[in-house]
């Protein structure tokens, strides 16, 4: 008798502090961590929200009538109060009972499911396209329109926080892991298609407030829209392993109001056309030696690290290697083309030809390295049209 | 039926060790397929 | 007359003496007796639970707060990887092989495996399999880093070591092959005669379903691994866009193995579950007949769902459509069974030993991780969900207080029948209620933590998921110190217990394996026993 009451006591108990814990979040006071999807600010984010609801109160409705069924049994039907134990084996009928319940249930479910799926899936006439490709481990955004194309990296005061006993206490990081040196800029209200593709691995690109995320796969290109309702700032992450950086590569949008997003975009193209015009005159060693040192920071540190040591055995050091003392050429091969089947990634489609000739410069003479040489812009660009 | 004879245990672990050649057989063939489909398919 | 007597010279002697062998090599290396294999499978699997929990402890230390405190995010990779791969191939299937060889004879009246020498094999090649795939750890390219599911072209950026752990997969799998062949084998072949198949205890119906899913796709992930060992040791490219493969077809094939994987490890669970529920209520289980369609479909449905672990990589509407509507189909007969668990418990005498708390433990949170898996069967909502702690979260209540209890179930319920000496209850609740608390302490805020945006596999994590991360961690540690627990109270049921048990050992325990002595003879059913109403567990007889 003893003994079924401790029984009782303790799942009440643990029955009373669960749902304490839950009160406690569900309390409108509770300014703490967010505990549910987003609403997020397209109309897919909102269905996807929906739903979500729908179907959260489903099973919990499901869940609390199983339980308590279970829990009266519990209660009543203990030996302990002398309780006989009838020895019914079946019954056809609760049987069929409980197996159309929950088929009708299902279809219900299903309704919404559909029609929600159809319209995230099924993409209206879009205005402009953005191509986005997943790197290890950044991103790169092209505006197919528009000549745009830049890359997008994690912060470089994250990125320094998030070393292995960095000493520097995240919570003193604006937007810590999740900040970018280039977010993503987009007109809000208008139709946008997004190509989806990656360059070596798997990734995925998730933003929330956008409502889906979307596999970036190497040698295919995936297809995703949205139409954002509102300006503002969001934040997303990579989605899908990729690596030893998998959770560093934040992505960050800028949704502009659309006269906004047309200022900016001009911007842009002034940059761009500016960088062609760097990549054809003739740069000092100085001024390769500065862009390199920063190019070397943003793209090259996470691997290869600041010191040039690398990280045995996957990434090799970079000081004192025979490729970066070795000949020009073959040098600027492997940081063009990459290492086929290693993170070490081909950097021709992803910067600027001039960003690449002043890495290739600091690298030629930086952590002891002493090579003297000077690699100008102009021979990339040769290099790479053959 | 004699089913402790001798004879009763013999058959069942002769028909048992068929079986096992028939189900071992089978996960090899699956294997088979699916390596080929991969060689084939390309 | 009677078995004892009738050697044929064709078979080795040794699976025939009455006694255990009393050499330690005889006993445990060259041992072909259910018992004594089944003991190894046991053991071994629970060294695994403790090396794969100290891998999570690990990672739920990183997690603890934000900002990298303790290791590199490779490591931490490796950990992820590596934990999937030891719970899922070395601890939670180990232990059902190991649950199936002690119960299987004993609960359809055979006197041992239909084939003890492969039985022997099977066992002895797992310590070799998990030892190789360990060592790759200690390897300078170190341990396989791209998650359990060893996507491309990801898990080919690994070095040498990825032949370890191939070949490694390659080991398991022939071992859960041969395993599964036994199972099959021994219940098509050896059952007493008149215990026919509606009237097996329902652990073997789930196993003989669950021996079949093996067969069928673990050839099938032997192919996808030997397709990637090409891929990145023999320049093939099957999986390689650069050479004109698709990444996402070993996506598709690795799924077609996965998700009939996941059912590996919750059929037999459902099995004891639907054994201990009747004991414990005193009262036969609910719709017996029922539950063995219902796993059967549940089988059966289990290869037609696979895409609904791939809703993101970009397929047609009408695909993602089919795998919407199936997966939610699988919610069906999972319900049938848990309504007819608590049927089973309606109206019964109830008394609430040990087994029956990890059983009760298990329905509940177990329904929970299903309907999790309802939601994510939701396409259009799982675009949020994947790849997020919300999918960490389902997958595990379904895996730990789902089959893992199940586990710790069984253990408790055949431990003195095993041993012949009770364990200890007090210590034994003590260990469920510590267990069920902290589980969901560890669990459920991953649920939060998914819906609010933190992706899975990261080592770090931005400021504003903390709160839930450390709550999370501290349910972890308490859940895996009190692990600590359920090895203290089988040692000390082993070694120390003095109560000695009974044959029948629970009062309303039914079945075969309770007309046997505690502990059982070395080989169970020398002579095939009578099957009648009172040592048949359960059928749906009594109209
Ligand atoms: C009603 C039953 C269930 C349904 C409808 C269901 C549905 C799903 C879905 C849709 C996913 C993919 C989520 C995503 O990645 O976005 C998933 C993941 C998973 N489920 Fe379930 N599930 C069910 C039961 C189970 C059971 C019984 C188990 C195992 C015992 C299980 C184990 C898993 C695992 C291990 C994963 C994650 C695999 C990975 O990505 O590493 N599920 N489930
Ligand atoms: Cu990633
Ligand atoms: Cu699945």
């Amino acid at each position: 008798m003893k003994k079924q009451n401790t029984f009782i006591v303790a799942t009440a108990v643990t029955a009373a502090v669960i749902a304490a814990f839950w009160l406690l979040l569900a309390a409108p006071g509770y300014t703490g961590n967010e505990i549910n999807m987003t609403r997020g600010v397209t109309a897919q984010s909102m269905i996807s929200y929906k739903l979500h609801m729908i179907i959260l109160w489903i099973c919990v409705v499901i869940g609390v009538i199983v339980f308590s069924a279970m829990f009266y049994s519990i209660v009543a039907h203990r030996k302990s109060k002398g309780y006989e134990a009838s020895q019914f084996t079946h019954s056809t009928k609760a049987e069929i009972v409980w197996t159309i319940i929950p088929v009708l249930i299902l279809i219900v479910m299903a309704v919404p499911a559909t029609t929600a799926l159809v319209h995230m899936e099924v993409a209206p006439e879009t205005e402009m396209t953005v191509k986005i490709t997943g790197f290890q481990w950044r991103w790169k955004y092209q505006y197919m329109e528009d000549e745009i194309s830049f890359i997008s990296s994690l912060h470089l005061d994250s990125n320094a926080a998030r070393r292995l006993a960095s000493g520097t206490n995240p919570e003193s990081v604006e937007n810590y892991l999740l900040e970018v040196d280039n977010p993503l800029v987009l007109p809000a209200n208008t139709k946008i298609k997004f190509l989806i593709t990656a360059d070596d691995v798997i990734h995925s690109w998730w933003v929330p407030a956008l409502g889906w995320k979307r596999d970036a796969v190497p040698g295919f290109i995936n297809e995703a829209w949205t139409e954002i309702l509102e300006p503002g700032v969001f934040r997303g992450q990579c989605a899908e392993l990729c690596g030893k950086d998998h959770g560093f590569m934040p992505i960050v949008l800028n949704v502009l109001p659309k006269d906004e997003y047309q200022a900016w975009a001009e911007q842009q193209r002034e940059r761009m056309a500016h960088q062609d015009e760097e990549t054809r005159r003739l740069w000092t060693r100085d001024e390769l030696m500065a862009t390199g040192e920063n190019v070397y920071a943003a793209q090259c540190a996470t691997c290869h690290q600041a010191d040039g040591q690398g990280l045995a055995p996957a990434f090799p050091a970079l000081a004192g290697s025979a490729v970066t003392q070795g000949p020009v050429e073959d040098h600027i091969q492997v940081v063009l083309n990459g290492r086929e089947g290693t993170a070490m990634q081909a950097w021709g489609n992803m910067l600027s030809d001039s960003d690449i000739a002043a890495a290739l410069t600091y690298t030629r003479n930086a952590f002891g390295n002493e090579t003297g040489d000077v690699v100008q812009p102009q021979t990339i660009t040769r290099i790479k049209n053959g | 039926m004699s089913l402790n004879s001798r004879e009763d245990l013999a058959n069942r672990r002769s028909r048992a060790v068929k079986t096992a050649w028939l189900l071992g057989l089978i996960a090899a063939g699956i294997f088979v397929a699916f390596v080929l489909s991969g060689v084939l398919g390309h | 007359m009677s078995i004892e007597t009738t050697h044929s010279h064709d078979e080795s002697h040794d699976d025939h003496h009455d006694h255990a062998p009393s050499g330690f090599l005889d006993r445990w290396l060259f041992t072909t007796n259910h018992k004594d294999i089944g003991t190894l499978y046991l053991v071994f699997s629970l060294l695994m639970f403790f090396i794969g929990g100290s891998m999570a402890m690990i990672i739920r230390a990183e997690l603890f707060m934000p900002g990298l405190q303790l290791v590199e995010p490779d490591f931490f990779n490796q950990m992820t990887t590596m934990h999937a791969l030891i719970m899922v191939f070395g601890a939670v299937m180990p232990a059902w092989v190991g649950f199936a060889n002690w119960m299987i004879p004993m609960m359809i009246g055979a006197p041992d495996m239909a084939l003890p020498r492969m039985n022997n094999w099977s066992f002895w090649i797992l310590p070799f399999a998990f030892t190789m795939l360990l060592s790759t750890l200690f390897m300078d390219s170190g341990g396989p880093a791209a998650g359990w599911t060893l996507y491309p072209p990801l898990s080919l950026q690994g070095g040498q070591s990825f032949a370890f752990v191939v070949f490694a997969v390659h080991m398991m799998g022939i071992s859960s092959i041969m395993g599964s062949i036994n199972v099959i084998a021994t219940i098509l072949n050896m059952r007493a005669p008149g215990m026919t198949l509606l009237k097996m205890p329902l652990f073997v119906w789930t196993w003989l379903i669950t021996a079949f899913l093996l067969i069928a796709v673990m050839p099938v992930l032997a192919g996808a691994v030997t397709m990637l060992l090409t891929d990145h040791f023999f320049g093939t490219s099957f999986f390689n866009a650069a050479g004109g493969g698709d990444p996402v077809m070993f996506q598709h094939i690795f799924w077609f193995f996965g998700h009939p994987e996941v059912y590996i490890m919750i059929l037999p669970a459902f099995g004891v579950v639907s054994e201990i529920i009747p004991t414990f209520a005193r009262k036969p289980l609910f719709g017996y007949t029922a539950m063995v369609y219902a796993t059967a479909s549940i089988a059966f449905l289990s290869f037609i769902v696979w895409a609904h672990h791939m809703f993101t990589v970009g397929m047609p509407l009408t695909g993602e459509l089919f795998f919407m509507y199936a997966t939610m189909l699988i919610a069906v007969p999972t319900g049938v069974k848990v309504f007819n668990w608590v049927s089973t418990m309606w109206r019964g005498s109830m008394t609430f030993e040990t087994p029956m708390l990890f059983a009760i433990g298990f329905v509940v949170l177990f329904t929970i991780g299903g309907l999790s898996g309802l939601m994510l069967a939701i396409a259009a909502v799982d675009l949020q969900y994947h790849d997020t702690y919300f999918v960490v979260a389902h997958f595990h209540y379904v895996l730990v207080p789902g089959a893992v209890f199940a586990l710790m179930a069984g253990t408790y319920y055949w431990l003195p029948k095993w041993t012949g000496h009770m364990y200890s209850e007090k210590w034994g609740k003590i260990h469920f209620w510590v267990s069920t608390i902290s589980v969901n302490i560890l669990f459920f805020p991953q649920h939060y933590l998914g819906l609010a945006g933190m992706p899975r596999r990261i080592p770090d994590y931005s400021t504003q998921f903390a709160d839930f991360n450390m709550i999370s961690s501290i349910g972890g540690f308490i859940f895996g110190a009190s692990q600590l627990i359920f090895v203290g109270v089988i040692v000390h049921c082993v070694y120390k217990s003095r109560k000695a048990a009974t044959a029948q050992v629970w009062e309303g325990a039914r079945g075969l394996e309770w007309t046997l002595s505690s502990p059982p003879p070395y080989h169970s059913f020398n002579t095939p026993p009578p099957i009648n109403a009172s040592t048949v567990a359960h059928a749906d007889e009594a109209h």
